[in-house]
């Protein structure tokens, strides 16, 4: 809750530099990142690589392959954030890993890698939740005091505000996440997943003119997406759909795919935006911030933006290098509970998909 | 949504007898009629006003400043002391507009905005007809998005559970974060009377629900208690139907019992116990149906990505 009392926080100024590896590959992204907490109280992003399992069009990512894909990568991946850096593994102070969400098997590859280097160098293990990675990695870009934030990416769809000493969940989705929603949509009208279906989607949305109608499914803070999917791909078997765009004899009346996309986008996102409103409202802030994957889609920040603007507030959102899952954002939360003292042992050391 | 208050003639209520969705119901010829009429054009000049004012700026800053310099008192914030009080009872209407969200799409927002205005006004009826503590309709204009209700005076429960005392303290800080801080004094008397309190929102709900009514957005801001010298007393009301509508499923319900339950854990982390007591009392209210509802009710907790995603 914004109270008007500015609490000084707990954790106090650095006496020295703290460098944190952080390690992702909760879904199909595989991310190291480290940084850098300076005496004077900055923060750098020494190196931030990321390496993304890409399927062919019509295509989700599969478990097993994506872990595969991890496992093939990560070496690669961790010698080119530390090269970048131009750190050792011996400067780094504590090692950090995805504990979940996310998908078993890809969690568990990377946190394995994790725990041997952890082993190996001798250095502390961190395990960060996914979420309050991707919060505190927007806090620090943006420098958001204390925002209502919007966790949208394809595997969640949350309205997360900060009360009582804990991150609160205010709205969900009751079943499939905003990303898995378009992805799936991408993935039945065979746009490419490089380099993710969601831009796809987004750059396809831009031509659409035409506004179908759609279910629009807001319960109280929470939304429901699976029926807006279903209506949106009943849209494809319709008599006036034409996949590869008007023929010089169709009249007005016919759907493309641009126009579907572009339907799709304005309901989803303004359902999102309205739940956003309404927790806004609900614990009286000012700020909203959004993360996850979806939360590089300009139309949404631009709604947001205007809902917040017309609420008197301001809209906080970052790119795609902070966004998307990424490594640096599991450093950054890492490295903040571990110079509050938190560590995780490595008995404790494991994953969880929830 | 803004909502903004004008005293206006004494006098009983105006309801419309039958309110459809789009427009305004007819005149009748007796007298009350006729001051009810005054009443809607009072209200209808008030929308448009506000229309030709937000037409003719860019923003919403210091339009609420505004439109109070020109008398009509501001609800957000609270209201002050001047606009309460019991020789005022019953001569306030509150006018909700549904201002154009300018981040929907025109069309989209439009049919939102009428099918909401007119399912609301559609769920307050319904609950009026079946005694259900309710602000009463004043006018309808779907198409305009401008919905008239009853002016309720009193503190909402969400600022009752977290400022701590009950409603007989005229507390000036901002309802908004007072909670945040306040310090919980005099556990006991302050514990009864929120018993109570919990027990009128469990009979209130199942009263609604029993009227096949589903809230849609159950939480602590959107109950109101009536301030007990008002001339109804003491009165659990529930308000903002925006998103009700009518269902017989015992899904439904439960979910709206859900929706409640979150909004007291998100709201009141402390006071999580005492939507135990919103439950009883609407357990004694619902009889035969509760057990449906209840293991329906224990199903729904289970939903939702982050409590039950199996593999």
């Amino acid at each position: 809750m914004p109270g008007r009392v500015k609490k000084r926080s707990p954790l106090k100024a650095p006496e020295r530099p703290y460098i944190a590896l952080g390690l992702e590959g909760s879904a199909n992204k595989l991310g190291a990142g480290i940084i850098k907490h300076s005496p004077d109280g900055s923060t750098h992003v020494l190196s931030n690589v990321r390496h993304t399992y890409i399927t062919p069009p019509g295509e989700g990512f599969l478990p097993r392959d994506t872990a595969q894909h991890h496992r093939e990568w990560a070496l690669t991946v961790i010698n080119d954030a530390l090269k970048k850096a131009g750190v050792s593994l011996h400067d780094i102070d504590c090692i950090c890993f995805t504990k979940g969400p996310g998908m078993g098997a890809p969690l568990v590859s990377v946190a394995l890698v994790a725990r041997t280097l952890s082993l190996l160098y001798n250095k502390p293990l961190v395990g960060v939740n996914h979420c309050v990675g991707h919060i505190e990695m927007g806090r620090q870009v943006t420098g958001a005091q204390n925002p209502v934030v919007l966790y949208v990416s394809g595997g969640n769809t949350q309205v997360i505000a900060y009360s009582q000493q804990c991150y609160r969940i205010f709205g969900e989705t009751l079943d499939i996440a905003v990303g898995n929603c378009l992805d799936r949509f991408a993935r039945v009208i065979n746009l490419s997943n490089d380099p993710s279906p969601g831009y796809n989607i987004e750059q396809e949305a831009k031509k659409g003119k035409r506004l179908l109608p759609l279910p629009y499914t807001t319960k109280g803070m929470d939304i429901s997406l699976s029926g807006i999917l279903t209506s949106t791909e009943a849209y494809t078997t319709d008599k006036r759909f034409r996949p590869n765009g008007p023929s010089p004899e169709d009249g007005e009346d016919i759907i493309t795919p641009q126009d579907l996309c572009f339907s799709l986008q304005e309901h989803v996102f303004a359902m999102l935006v309205e739940i956003t409103e309404r927790a806004m409202a609900h614990i009286g802030s000012k700020e909203v911030l959004i993360v996850g994957g979806v939360g590089c889609n300009e139309r949404l920040q631009e709604m947001m933006g205007v809902m917040a603007r017309e609420r008197g507030g301001n809209v906080f959102a970052t790119d795609e290098r902070f966004c998307i899952d990424n490594g640096i954002m599991i450093a950054q939360a890492g490295l903040l509970s571990y110079r509050m003292g938190y560590e995780t042992p490595l008995a404790k050391s494991t994953c969880t998909q929830r | 949504m803004w909502a903004l208050s004008r005293r206006l003639l004494p006098g009983e209520p105006y309801t419309p007898s039958a309110v459809s969705g789009g427009g305004v119901a007819g005149s009748g010829a007796d007298p009350d009629r006729e001051r009810g009429r005054w009443r809607l054009e009072e209200c209808l000049r008030f929308a448009t006003e506000l229309a030709g004012r937000k037409g003719r700026r860019k923003g919403w800053t210091g339009l609420a400043d505004e439109m109070a310099k020109a008398g009509w008192a501001r609800l957000h914030p609270p209201t002050s002391g001047s606009s309460s009080g019991a020789e005022d009872e019953g001569s306030h209407v509150l006018l909700k507009y549904r201002f154009h969200k300018q981040y929907r799409h025109p069309t989209l927002d439009s049919s939102l905005t009428k099918s909401r205005v007119a399912g609301e006004a559609r769920a307050l009826i319904k609950c009026l007809r079946s005694g259900v503590n309710v602000p009463g309709i004043r006018m309808v204009d779907a198409a305009e998005g401008v919905l008239g209700i009853e002016w309720i005076d009193g503190k909402s429960v969400r600022f009752l559970l977290g400022g701590g005392a009950e409603g007989e303290v005229e507390a000036e800080d901002d309802s908004e974060d007072a909670q945040d801080d306040v310090p919980v004094e005099e556990e006991e008397p302050l514990k009864e009377a929120a018993d109570t309190l919990m027990s009128m929102i469990g009979t209130e709900i199942a009263k609604m629900h029993k009227a096949d009514i589903i809230h849609g957005d159950l939480t602590t801001s959107n109950m109101m208690l009536r301030h007990p010298s008002s001339y109804k007393g003491l009165q659990l009301v529930l308000i903002d139907f925006g998103l009700a509508y009518t269902s017989t499923l015992v899904e439904d319900k439960a979910v709206d019992l859900y929706v409640l339950e979150r909004a007291f854990a998100s709201t009141h982390p402390e006071s999580e116990p005492l939507f135990a007591g919103v439950l009883k009392a609407y357990e004694q209210y619902m009889g035969k149906e509760w057990a449906a509802i209840s293991r329906r009710l224990d199903d729904v907790r289970l939903r939702g990505r982050k409590r039950s995603m199996v593999g």
